[in-house]
């Protein structure tokens, strides 16, 4: 597998990075009832082979609080949180109407305990996100979260609750930009509905596309209005192997941490992408699936990963369980420690299983065309986003690119963007990598690009490289400045005053959009 | 209203209020209204007197005369389109301009040449021998006269009056009508421009829907959507009434339009309510549509969102039948799709798409910057790592480096037995319980594992696995249910716990074991079927479902 892309200084990525692990030892007990594939069941084996590998030792382990009615009602309708909260097995009954409106009841069935699952699978996505917001960590994970089918007002393929919404929009806070990636193997619907109309959250799904659920995440859909080019879809096909996987994930997502530069980034690890899952269909092994955990992680920007699908459990722990190593930057042996599910991963016994030799319906011509045509998108919004870290960007140098309303909007919002980042530049120094590159972008140029380039080994995408390796020689000098207090304080000194500059300007631009 | 709720009912006679004339509405400064519906009363007596002395048995001619799907046709509309284009002198009449001009689709003309033929031609010339011989013979016409040929001239007259001032519009009226004829979204402009056509499009919701989604994420085309709509028609009185279609079909579950009462409940309603009219209209079509079948209406296909009943009928989930019709139109070739352009209009209807609107995307909150606090709750309680004091009481072990596996080989006498395996565990689990202190029991780590049957006696597990395996051979039982009713004392959360982490794990055990057995999987579904509700099964899984998945070879 190909890490080289971004790796940080040390060469296979081995810098550690704070980890936050979000786990509720209740989890394991909540049953969507008999023969339902979605089972809670399978964050307790995860635990259980975390522990026993050693990895609780090197990470910030926490109990999530439950989120409260309130809190899910930041996202989710108000009569809809209601009904989620009063709804029993015993009264679904009398609710019978409310079931068919909010869609409960068949995908998503009424089960014990629905409400306090809820609590708290969102109560550890939304942790994740205040954690990393006070920069207490670089990595939180919550493997109960990342149920992304849930809509706004109704229930969808066994999610009831947004808490991939909900942590992004906790982020927000703190971040302009909020990159959502999804390798579930089904669409992520439920967040790029709620995403669809902005630029301050960009959505890339990766998944099986074409007579499968939900049957959104067409190549075509874009996103809307302000958000268009700003949701991404990537649609595949059955029996996609770890090496056609990455030929996609990795341009594609390069391209994005490049072109978009999110604050934060939120990647949901649906395990139902692997091969042999119940209820999927792709071939990837568990280091393919993990190599976009490691591949994100590289970027170097505040990561929240979270669960999902995964309806082979044995399978999913494995995966999340090896994910928690990479995201620690640690390796683990192939054979299993003995744990207390030590049966459920025989006859092997081990981490990794071969994926099968079904057939990879994707054809190398189908994989360039829809990278080229997603390529062909961000070039788009980079057209007007490359405007976005130059500072005082001279006017007459795009009066003749602004062809359209559309690029004009883009630009000014973009604009505001410019100055937070450059500010906040200014009074930080240096730290985290969304805060280094712009300037190295900046003052260089395009010129200055090549030069670096050449330093580094060229690929797809050279200027990934030259600026990685910007990045990298600016980390190595501070050895991890982001974990420190101190420099999380002074960042958000700088970000003071741009980030009222920009809540200032944020109703102008809406006005301008209309 | 009420006259188009009579005629909607079946009891109201032949057209009377129930044509508006909506058309001549563009008239309106040459020929008023008044004078208008008047014209249009004369004609109607006219027909119907008409008709009753022409139709005998063998040639019975129902009013209204209905063609394509369903349509009515208005007579008098068609007789004035018709006239008009006989007074411009022209030889060949072009009959799809007559159907646009009447409101129906130009591929219906012929439909509408030969209801003219049937209603129409006869009474057209029955009209001009009457008024010729009168103006020939200069007979006079007597007031009073109830005549059936007074009436003729009469209408004759007000006719030609009427036609003479609309001819000068007859051009523009051409062209705004030809508006709506470009292709794919003029389903929903026409049902503006004519209210008798709501009813046979709510009989295809899809289009409806889609033709909503994509009105409503294209601005432009809603722009001069409403606009036309704003020009076809003035009266506002079926206004609400199609706005309440627009809203159902843009979002059936949005809580303003709130749950139908069944059926037979409708009459304890006012008949002012929209979704009374709408509905009864609707009725009204099928029964006339399926008169000649015996079948029941309600027999047949749902034809609105079932969520909008609050009735037991809505086993067909249409919107979930959507999604596999779409997704399946959608499955064209992804090659195909990447070389069309993300146009609403190329293809609307050929997914199904993300909605648009403040019921779906969520709203964002600002940029807090430094000023960003956050409720110290969200920080969780800590587990590990363990407090400072506790910390120094277990830093003393030794511990195994990290992401250390199993140990090649051990010194039991038959390793990968049972009992190995057990061994191991109990071993491995002493050190980590060492290890974790406290967060050993905040982990629930002792109900982990087989160790969760310590707390259940021999007679126990087997009745609990001779339950589960009973419900094997009978489909119909659900063994949660048996599970409950047998130990009641134990609880739902120790039942599951039990299941999971004894059950299952030794059934696997086993087949990990012996090789005659073959691994089936950990998956209880396998064996125990498919979907089930709380503890027991739903029958079947609707189309839109997630658990329908591609038929796969099953691995493992």
């Amino acid at each position: 597998m190909d890490t080289s892309g971004n790796s940080l200084p040390s060469g296979s990525d081995g810098s550690k990075r704070k980890v936050c692990y979000f786990y509720d030892s209740e989890v394991g007990n909540y049953y969507y009832g008999q023969g339902h594939p979605m089972k809670p069941h399978r964050m307790r084996m995860t635990h259980a082979l975390l522990t026993q590998y050693g990895l609780l030792d090197h990470m910030h382990v926490l109990k999530p609080n439950p989120a409260r009615e309130k809190d899910l009602c930041r996202f989710h309708a108000d009569d809809y949180v209601y009904f989620l909260r009063r709804v029993t097995p015993d009264s679904q009954q009398e609710l019978l109407k409310h079931l068919k409106r909010f869609n409960v009841g068949e995908d998503c069935p009424v089960f014990d305990g629905l409400y306090s699952f809820c609590q708290t699978y969102t109560g550890g996505s939304i942790g994740g996100a205040v954690k990393l917001n006070h920069g207490h960590c670089d990595i939180a994970i919550n493997w109960s979260g990342g149920l992304h089918h849930a809509k706004k007002c109704e229930a969808s393929g066994f999610c009831y609750v947004n808490d991939i919404v909900l942590a992004i929009l906790e982020l927000l806070k703190t971040h302009e930009r909020v990159l959502y990636v999804d390798i579930d193997i089904h669409h992520g619907d439920g967040v790029e509905e709620a995403f669809y109309i902005t630029d301050r959250v960009m959505t890339v799904s990766f998944h099986k596309f074409g007579d499968y659920f939900p049957g959104t995440g067409d190549i075509r859909d874009i996103g809307y209005g302000k958000g268009k080019y700003y949701a991404l879809n990537v649609p595949l096909d059955d029996g996609i192997d770890d090496e056609s996987y990455q030929s996609l994930f990795k341009p594609i997502m390069s391209k994005v941490m490049e072109v978009y530069r999110p604050g934060a980034v939120v990647l949901q690890c649906g395990a139902d992408s692997l091969s042999g899952d119940r209820l999927g269909c792709f071939n990837l092994s568990v280091k393919g699936h993990a190599e976009c955990v490691r591949f994100m992680r590289s970027f170097n920007v505040p990561l929240l990963l979270l669960g999902g699908g995964g309806y082979t459990i044995r399978n999913v722990a494995r995966c999340w369980c090896y994910e928690t190593s990479v995201a620690l930057g640690v390796e683990i042996e192939d054979k299993m420690p003995q744990n207390e599910y030590i049966d459920y991963f025989g006859p092997e016994y081990t981490l990794h299983v071969a994926p099968s030799n079904m057939e990879n319906k994707n054809s190398r011509e189908m994989l360039d065309g829809i990278r080229a045509k997603l390529l062909d998108y961000l070039s788009k919004l980079q057209h007007a986003p490359s405007v976005q870290f130059q500072d005082n960007p001279p006017e007459t140098q795009f009066s003749e690119e602004n062809e359209d309303e559309d690029n004009k909007d883009e630009r000014i919002v973009v604009d505001s963007d410019v100055n937070l980042d450059y500010e906040s530049n200014a009074a930080t120094g240096k730290a985290k990598m969304e805060i280094v590159e712009p300037e190295a972008k900046d003052q260089n140029d395009v010129m200055a690009i090549d030069e670096l380039a050449r330093e580094v080994e060229s690929t797809v995408i050279d200027t990934k490289n030259s600026k990685d390796s910007t990045v990298a020689g600016e980390a190595d000098g501070d050895d991890a400045p982001v974990y420190q207090d101190s420099n999380v304080a002074g960042e958000a000194d700088g970000d003071d005053a741009p980030a009222h500059h920009v809540t200032e300007k944020s109703p102008i631009d809406e006005m301008d959009q209309l | 209203m009420a006259g188009w709720l009579k005629r909607v009912d079946g009891s109201g006679g032949v057209q009377e209020s129930f044509i508006t004339p909506q058309k001549f509405e563009k008239a309106e400064p040459f020929f008023d209204l008044e004078s208008k519906r008047k014209l249009e009363c004369e004609f109607n007596e006219c027909l119907e007197v008409f008709l009753k002395q022409t139709s005998d048995i063998s040639c019975f001619r129902p009013l209204p005369p209905v063609i394509g799907e369903g349509q009515e046709v208005d007579l008098f509309k068609l007789y004035i389109a018709v006239r008009k284009r006989i007074e411009c002198g022209k030889d060949e009449i072009s009959w799809s301009l007559v159907a646009r001009d009447c409101g129906f689709d130009s591929k219906l003309g012929a439909a509408l040449k030969l209801v003219y033929d049937k209603y129409l031609d006869e009474l057209n010339s029955w009209v001009r021998k009457v008024v010729c011989n009168i103006e020939d013979e200069n007979i006079e016409v007597r007031d009073t006269s109830v005549d059936f040929s007074s009436l003729l001239v009469k209408l004759e007259s007000g006719m030609k009056e009427f036609l003479s001032l609309d001819q000068v519009n007859i051009e523009k009226d051409v062209d705004i009508v030809k508006f709506s004829d470009d292709d794919g979204k003029n389903e929903i402009m026409e049902l503006s421009v004519d209210v008798k056509s709501v009813d046979p499009k709510l009989r295809d919701g899809n289009r409806i829907v889609n033709a909503n989604v994509s009105k409503n994420q294209c601005g432009d085309d809603r722009v001069k959507y409403e606009d036309l709509v704003s020009r076809k028609r003035k009266r506002g009185c079926y206004m609400g009434m199609l706005n309440w279609v627009r809203k159902v079909a843009k979002d059936p579950c949005d809580p303003v339009i709130g749950i139908l009462p069944q059926r037979n409940t409708w009459k304890h309603y006012e008949s002012e309510l929209e979704w009374k009219q709408i509905l009864l209209a609707r009725e009204a079509m099928l029964l006339r549509m399926n008169a000649t079948s015996q079948q029941s209406i309600w027999q047949k296909k749902q034809l609105m969102h079932p969520s909008l009943y609050d009735d037991q009928y809505s086993s067909e989930k249409l919107r979930s039948s959507q999604r596999v019709v779409f997704a399946k139109d959608s499955s064209c070739n992804t090659l195909e799709r990447l070389n069309s352009e993300s146009s609403f209009s190329d293809y609307q209807g050929d997914a199904k798409r993300i909605r648009v609107g403040p019921l779906f995307q969520a709203d964002l909150p600002q940029l807090l910057g430094s000023n960003y606090e956050s409720d110290s709750k969200w920080l969780g309680t800590r587990i590990w790592p363990l407090e400072k004091v506790e910390q120094n009481k277990t830093s003393l072990i030794e511990r195994d480096p990290i992401g250390k596996g199993r140990q090649e080989s051990c010194g039991c006498q038959f390793p990968g037995s049972v009992e190995c395996v057990r061994f191991h565990i109990k071993e491995k689990k002493i050190k980590v319980k060492l290890e974790l202190g406290s967060a050993f029991y905040n982990w629930k780590f002792d109900g982990m594992g087989e160790e969760v049957a310590l707390t259940w006696t021999k007679e126990e597990e087997k009745k609990f696995e001779k339950i589960v395996k009973s419900n094997r051979l009978s489909s119909e039982k659900y063994f949660w249910e048996e599970l409950f009713k047998f130990f009641p004392r134990k609880g739902r959360e120790a039942l599951v716990s039990y299941y999971f982490n004894v059950f299952l794990l030794q059934r696997r055990g086993k087949q990990n074991r012996d090789s005659t057995l073959g691994i089936e999987s950990d998956d209880e579904e396998s064996e125990y079927g498919p979907v089930s509700n709380r503890f027991g099964r739903i029958s079947d899984i609707s189309p839109g479902s997630i658990f329908r998945s591609p038929k796969k070879s099953r691995l493992n």
